[in-house]
């Protein structure tokens, strides 16, 4: 893995398409909307400006109501292979903000996505991941979480060790 | 449950021993003697992990037998599950709706999009 030993590995896998395409679904604002964010949101807004120094904004307006809005600086911007901005949460007037959706995350850290994407025999494989630009939330606990549950690679293993732990304990409620 | 509780179940999860003794207890309650046997582990040291497991609330001693074995308790295993289940869905479908759309974009009759790459 060549991203930043610091950062918290999001996900890592390959798909059946030109390092170029998925460099450029993640780099333009009319690709990006269909893909990008949770299940039934509403992109409300993207607008994507991808080159160095260039702004990035997303709104995603939940089901249950919220409207959650990011504004980015893109860092580094070199086709078809990496990819990095640094966003945070705002509110209307671009003003950091709480994250309705995760209320714990500090508000105003910045956080820096990488994308890294390389050729192989089958296509392209993406690595993604994040870290928190500012040291002292670095080690703010919601964040540690984070970095904890990337590490012992929790997004595959909790659901597997709950549902093996609840078939297995006739205790468990 | 309160964020330090969550602190503490991950400090207890990050030891890959302290997670194949839960995978144990899953089994079935087992005491301390029974724990150190696959772990190749003294008794001190298997009652060292079982005591960090302890004050996550990952593991109960019962009193009443004089081997006091020790049982699972899942529940602060499902609290973590629920926690992370926004970050997981936010990241996992959008990486999923990622691949179908990467697929649809090269389908010779694709969207807009795909037709629109052709030169």
């Amino acid at each position: 893995m060549r991203v930043a030993a610091s950062a918290d590995l999001i996900d890592d896998r390959e798909y059946a398409a030109p390092p170029e395409l998925v460099f450029e679904v993640w780099t333009r604002a009319e690709h990006l909307a269909r893909w990008f964010g949770p299940d039934n949101v509403e992109v409300a807004l993207c607008e994507v400006d991808a080159r160095p120094g260039g702004v990035i904004r997303l709104q995603h307006r939940f089901p249950e109501g919220p409207l959650v809005s990011i504004r980015g600086v893109f860092d580094e911007v070199v086709a078809p292979t990496r990819l990095s901005f640094t966003f945070t949460f705002v509110d209307s007037n671009d003003r950091p903000t709480v994250n309705a959706m995760m209320p714990e995350w500090p508000v105003g850290a910045h956080i820096v996505m990488t994308v890294e994407l390389v050729a192989t025999a089958r296509g392209t494989r993406m690595t993604v991941a994040q870290r928190v630009a500012e040291p002292e939330l670095a080690g703010s606990p919601p964040i540690v979480r984070h970095r904890k549950l990337a590490a012992i690679g929790w997004s595959q293993t909790a659901e597997r060790l709950v549902a093996y732990l609840e078939r297995r304990t006739p205790w468990a409620s | 449950m309160q964020a330090d509780a969550l602190s503490q179940t991950f400090a207890a999860l990050a030891d890959p021993t302290r997670r194949a003794i839960l995978k144990r207890l899953a089994a079935g309650p087992a005491n301390v003697k029974e724990l150190s046997r696959p772990f190749d582990m003294s008794g001190p040291a298997v009652c060292k992990h079982l005591r960090v497991l302890e004050r996550a609330g990952l593991v109960r001693r019962r009193r009443e037998a004089q081997s006091r074995p020790c049982e699972l308790d899942p529940a602060p295993l499902k609290e973590i599950a629920a926690w992370t289940d926004a970050y997981r869905e936010f990241w996992d479908a959008s990486f999923d709706r990622l691949g179908a759309y990467l697929k649809q974009l090269q389908q010779p009759t694709g969207g807009r999009h795909a037709r629109r790459r052709k030169r």
